[in-house]
């Protein structure tokens, strides 16, 4: 049967419509792709509403390098980056054990709920406004803005986690009296790990962006206030520039922090 | 010299709230009594639904909520009265390795004298101490829950059918293994079957529990040498003995006994598709 099974496919991959396009260089390969549609729709459009792509990298290699009125690039994205990062740890945290707290506790889930679908819904640009009112445009306005806003949503994510927990392994914790801390970090934690890593993707791909519009809105540096200058001065070419500086970094911290964490953390499954 | 009691119960009422009309209750367990001495092997046998899980869960201190009293070496198992618990699924923690399975739950003592190793060496299980539980087969697994339920060199054991859902070699070589643990560390024993050989063959006594409520019906020392072997004659002779001796308390035994083969059966043909 299996060996039947077997020969079938090992018969079968030359013609198997559905190993077409797969392969590590299908990623590259489509990406190359895309760089070279727009290089052509460049040629037919106005070089100022879109440049090339070779005019791009030539503005991303200015900023990096050359003279600015405002600071590098890497001066803007590290300032970006330090918000962020700041921002996504205050964030996981405080909405890590508020989900907690929810999820095993139905009476604080009962009265908190309301105030946590208050939070998901209350726009961004409203808290940041508000933020930059009461605690003037500084630092710490801003990362509490992009906190407030992001704090509802790892919330709801974990307070799913901990009610999604099997009170099987719970009982045997408990019947072998096992420390509060242990059974914190080998009974709750493993089970938690999937919502803890999702909400931890979405929120590096939502902090970045909220990030961003508090800047425009009222820092002198980042990421976000070099865009809005750029736009100001209509220079298509530096706002593309520095969306790419951004996206670079996005993918780095992707395939450097997170993809090696999930790997040690699911090595258990099959 | 009297035997030292191990484990005292005496429950008056345990009652559930009912999953059908709010407000009222379905009666688990009443009026039941009993106790252990020191290193008496217990089996408990009823039919489903007659409160032996809930049982243990009390004993265990899982449950605490009950009218009556139970003491585990002199104290309530609220306190923190030392058990080993096997439930009937092996509920090892998947994200952990066979050996930290163990060393999760075991105390200074045992980890001072590396038992956790040793009890899985003991168990054959040497070579599979760094591998996750969903590589083992579901005997391996309950051989990890064994070791891991004898670590602590508890004074008391509670066993829930812990070898239900095995093919019958499996579960007569983990009888095998239980009972040689047993002997090693002159533990306390309760072991709850619906399976009569069973308890039988492992058991010093067998308490027959009533369907619900629970109480128990019969408290019967069971008068066979050791070692005795699952097939042998005399453990059959002493079954049929058994049910035509106390045929009104053991009516429900036979039914149920061919239900569960029926049960392991399927669950033989199902594990070999």
């Amino acid at each position: 049967m299996t060996i039947q099974l077997g020969s079938r496919v090992r018969a079968g991959r030359p013609l198997d419509p559905r190993l077409f396009l797969t392969g590590p260089w299908v990623r590259i390969l489509s990406l190359i792709a895309l760089v070279a549609l727009w290089q052509f729709a460049s040629r037919y459009a106005d070089p100022v509403v879109l440049p090339s792509p070779v005019r791009v990298a030539r503005a991303f290699w200015q900023q990096l390098t050359g003279e600015t009125l405002y600071g590098l690039l890497h001066f803007h994205v590290g300032m970006t980056l330090f918000r962020a990062s700041v921002a996504f740890c205050f964030s996981m945290i405080l909405g890590g054990i508020i989900g907690f707290v929810l999820g095993r506790f139905t009476r604080a889930n009962n009265f908190f709920d309301g105030w946590v679908i208050l939070g998901l819904n209350m726009p961004a640009l409203v808290v940041g406004i508000l933020c930059y009112i009461w605690f003037g445009l500084g630092e710490f306005a801003l990362i509490l803005a992009v906190v407030i806003n992001k704090v509802p949503l790892v919330a709801i994510t974990i307070r799913e986690g901990a009610q999604s927990i099997q009170p099987d392994l719970l009982q045997v914790a408990q019947v072998y009296r096992v420390r509060r801390l242990t059974v914190l970090r080998k009974v709750y934690l493993p089970q938690l790990y999937p919502y803890i890593m999702a909400s931890a993707r979405a929120g590096l791909a939502l902090i970045w962006k909220i990030v961003l519009v508090f800047e425009l809105l009222g820092r002198p540096n980042g990421v976000g206030f070099m865009l809005s200058l750029h736009f100001s001065n209509f220079q298509v070419y530096n706002v593309l520039a520095y969306a790419f500086a951004f996206i670079i970094v996005v993918m780095l911290i992707e395939a450097i922090v997170l993809r090696p964490l999930e790997r040690r953390a699911t090595r258990w499954r099959l | 010299m009297a035997a030292v009691k191990v484990l005292e119960v005496d429950i008056t009422r345990k009652a559930f709230p009912s999953p059908v009309s709010a407000g009222a209750e379905t009666v688990a367990i009443e009026d039941l009594q009993f106790h252990v001495p020191e290193g008496e092997f217990t089996c408990i046998l009823g039919p489903s639904g007659s409160g032996k899980t809930t049982l243990l869960q009390l004993i265990s201190g899982l449950d605490r909520d009950y009218d009556g009293t139970i003491s585990v070496a002199g104290k309530r198992p609220a306190e923190g009265a030392p058990v080993g618990y096997m439930f009937q699924s092996a509920r090892l923690m998947p994200w952990l390795t066979v050996i930290d399975n163990v060393e999760m739950i075991a105390d200074d003592v045992a980890k001072a004298n590396d038992l956790p190793k040793t009890l899985l060496e003991q168990m054959e299980l040497g070579s599979f101490l760094d591998t996750f539980p969903n590589r083992l087969s579901g005997g391996m697994q309950r051989r990890v829950a064994l070791a891991r339920a004898f670590v602590n060199t508890p004074k008391l054991l509670l066993l829930d059918e812990p070898f239900i859902s095995l093919d019958a070699p499996v579960a007569l070589r983990l009888r095998q293994l239980l009972l040689n643990l047993w002997a090693d560390q002159k533990a306390t024993i309760i072991f709850v079957t619906h399976d009569l050989r069973e308890a039988v063959h492992l058991g010093d006594r067998i308490l027959f529990m009533s369907s619900s409520p629970g109480r128990i019906v019969l408290d019967h020392g069971v008068d066979l040498a050791r070692p005795r072997t699952a097939e042998s004659i005399e453990v059959e002779e002493y079954r049929q003995r058994l049910l035509r001796q106390h045929p009104d308390v053991l009516e429900g035994v036979q039914q149920m006994e061919s239900d569960a083969a029926k049960g392991t059966d399927a669950l033989v043909t199902s594990n070999m598709g």
